[in-house]
């Protein structure tokens, strides 16, 4: 029974660790950006390069993270829904036919939310967590993906 | 797929100068031009990216097969690499150049095996509103859904598309004008494409009045696509049969160069220049209306995969095939190791209309047979062989593929597909060479690395 306990802990303490890894992405947008909301489908077929503009017309900019950065992963596993070498065969599939491009990679947040701030047509991803509450108003949060 | 990007100066540090550091002079006047030039247009980069595949080829036969793929392992066949620089010239017009090295494998009567550098993309893509592009330019033909990237092995699963299917595409390049439209209704994405290119000529041969259009209908793990084509195919004379220059380069695609290569070899090189001339005159080989159809299914939910196309391809003359093709596939991604398994068909739809026995009565094909008889009498070629030459037309195979992608590491994979095919039905099997009729199942092994960067 104590064993049982213990393993029953230990496994607490796994999850618990793995959570701590995942983390919740928000979607972000200029402020300007005339979406207020949008769902995960939308998203997944924008950073797909398939939705090429806005519903105002503007053609859009994609901002995506470095491959490694584990909101990296997050998103391409819950929003886009494929696996690492199937992104890769698409956009192969994508960029060699001139179809589309993939996003354009940035490294930290704060670059990207300045970016974001400062261009009326990018759109991004990031970590929740690393947004801070005096950037909160320089861009638009226009979905939050609770990580699973 | 990673686009490096080259940033060019930029000229808004100029436009950012404080104006009082300015002087009302020429050199004023000239930032200003430059600030309305660098406001004009969304800031321009150039992107580079890459592919590359190394394929290695096999069979195990002594005569040419798929490709003209025999028992020597062979680099030319599947084999490719390719640069693409994309510009953006402003936020709407991007131009796109891409050029390509495609292994060429000598094909019987078609010259030797090599590398063929050339520019296989060259188009200004327009984003004339949010649903609606334009292509100008060349661009790759699109008639079914991996022929405008045969080339990049890495976007799809085998080693080369199912050649069932892929033998009967009707071109791989187009230089037209493209346009495309597509709308959304909730999470499905509807597509629709129709091009059209200017007229064609090569040594000997020409296509004229060629247009297409694509349908489909996509969402996050379905594609349903359907698509047509046409065009007027021209082959002057009897040289230009004999020497298929076009067989399997991508001006007349590999259906037309190779079937028509299959006819020389397998009884016309025994006819004098003459009787050829006078064969193929009469067997009217100009203007020839070509229909191209085709249907595709794809689902990939990251785990299974399922792909299947049917194809068929109709033409007026009793010189070329009318052909049906189709394949499906199921793979399913264990971590980075897809194996993944094909079944195919292909076979002439038009094999009564070349019934050597039908045609006693019909005087168009007696100056075949006045030919053919004139061969005979000089002990070449008897109109027993006619018969045979014309039922060597008729074409029919069935096949499956076993093959294994193992993505090992990022953006590079390697394949393997191991090709059985049998069901001849007595006929060529759509191979390059003769076949051995003793021959009951052929063996086509291909190995490859491939990579996209």
């Amino acid at each position: 029974m104590r064993r049982l306990g213990i393993l029953k802990i230990l496994l607490i303490l796994t999850l618990s660790q793995n959570r701590l890894c995942l983390a919740d992405i928000a979607i972000i947008v200029n402020t300007e950006n005339p979406i207020s909301n949008t769902d995960r489908a939308t998203v997944s077929n924008i950073f797909l390069g398939k939705v090429k503009a806005f519903p105002n017309g503007e053609l859009i900019t994609l901002i995506g993270q470095p491959e490694a950065h584990p909101i990296n992963k997050e998103f391409r596993e819950t929003v886009l829904k494929k696996t690492e070498p199937q992104l890769h065969s698409y956009w192969a599939r994508m960029l060699f036919t001139g179809r589309a491009k993939p996003p354009r990679s940035m490294e930290e947040t704060h670059e990207i939310i300045k970016f974001v701030s400062n261009s009326s047509n990018a759109i991004a991803y990031i970590d929740t967590n690393k947004l801070k509450p005096e950037e909160h108003d320089s861009i638009k949060v226009i979905l939050e993906i609770k990580s699973k | 797929m990673r686009a490096w990007k080259v940033a060019t100066p930029s000229m808004r540090s100029l436009c950012l100068k404080p104006a009082s550091t300015m002087r009302t002079s020429l050199i004023t006047i000239t930032a200003s031009l430059s600030c309305l030039a660098s406001f004009s247009y969304a800031e321009p980069n150039i992107e580079f990216s890459g592919f590359a595949t190394f394929a290695f080829s096999s069979s195990n036969t002594e005569y040419e097969t798929d490709q003209g793929i025999n028992e020597d392992w062979s680099i030319y066949p599947n084999s490719a690499v390719g640069i693409q620089s994309a510009a953006n010239l402003n936020d709407r017009t991007r131009f796109i150049l891409q050029i390509e090295g495609r292994g060429h494998q000598e094909i019987v009567n078609t010259g030797q095996s090599e590398f063929e550098p050339d520019i296989e993309w060259a188009f200004v893509h327009l984003q004339a509103s949010e649903t609606s592009s334009f292509r100008i330019g060349r661009f790759q033909n699109p008639s079914l859904m991996y022929s405008d990237v045969v080339s990049v092995s890495y976007a799809y699963l085998w080693v080369t598309p199912p050649r069932e299917v892929y033998q009967l595409a009707p071109d791989t390049r187009i230089d037209g004008l493209s346009y495309d439209f597509q709308y959304f209704i909730k999470s499905w994405q509807l597509g629709f494409s129709i091009y059209g290119t200017t007229d064609f000529e090569q040594e000997n041969a020409s296509i004229e009045d060629r247009a297409g259009t694509v349908l489909s209908l996509q969402n996050d793990q379905h594609l349903f696509r359907i698509s047509a084509a046409k065009f007027k195919l021209s082959v002057d004379t009897p040289s230009a049969i004999q020497n298929s220059p076009f067989c399997p380069t991508k001006d007349f695609g590999i259906f037309f160069g190779c079937a028509i290569s299959a006819i020389d070899n397998n009884t016309f090189n025994q006819l004098n220049p003459d009787s050829i001339s006078s064969i193929s005159n009469k067997l009217s080989s100009q203007d020839m209306k070509i229909e191209f159809f085709s249907l595709g299914y794809e689902y990939d939910n990251s785990d299974l995969i399922i792909a299947s196309e049917l194809s068929e391809l109709e033409n007026a003359s009793a010189f070329l095939h009318d052909s049906r093709a189709g394949y499906l596939t199921i793979g399913y991604r264990f971590n980075t190791l897809t194996p993944h398994l094909t079944l195919a068909k292909a076979k002439t739809t038009d094999d009564r209309s070349r019934n050597f026995n039908q045609y006693t009565h019909f005087t168009g094909l007696n100056p075949v047979y006045a030919a053919l008889d004139d061969q005979d009498q000089n002990g070449s070629v008897s109109t027993a062989e006619a018969g045979s030459y014309l039922r060597s037309t008729n074409e029919n195979r069935e096949s499956a593929t076993l093959g294994l992608r193992w993505d090992y590491a990022k953006r590079t994979a390697l394949k393997a597909d191991f090709t059985y095919i049998n069901n001849f039905k007595d006929s060529n099997g759509f191979f390059s060479e003769a076949k051995d009729p003793t021959d009951k199942y052929v063996w086509i092994y291909r190995l490859a690395f491939t990579s996209a960067f």
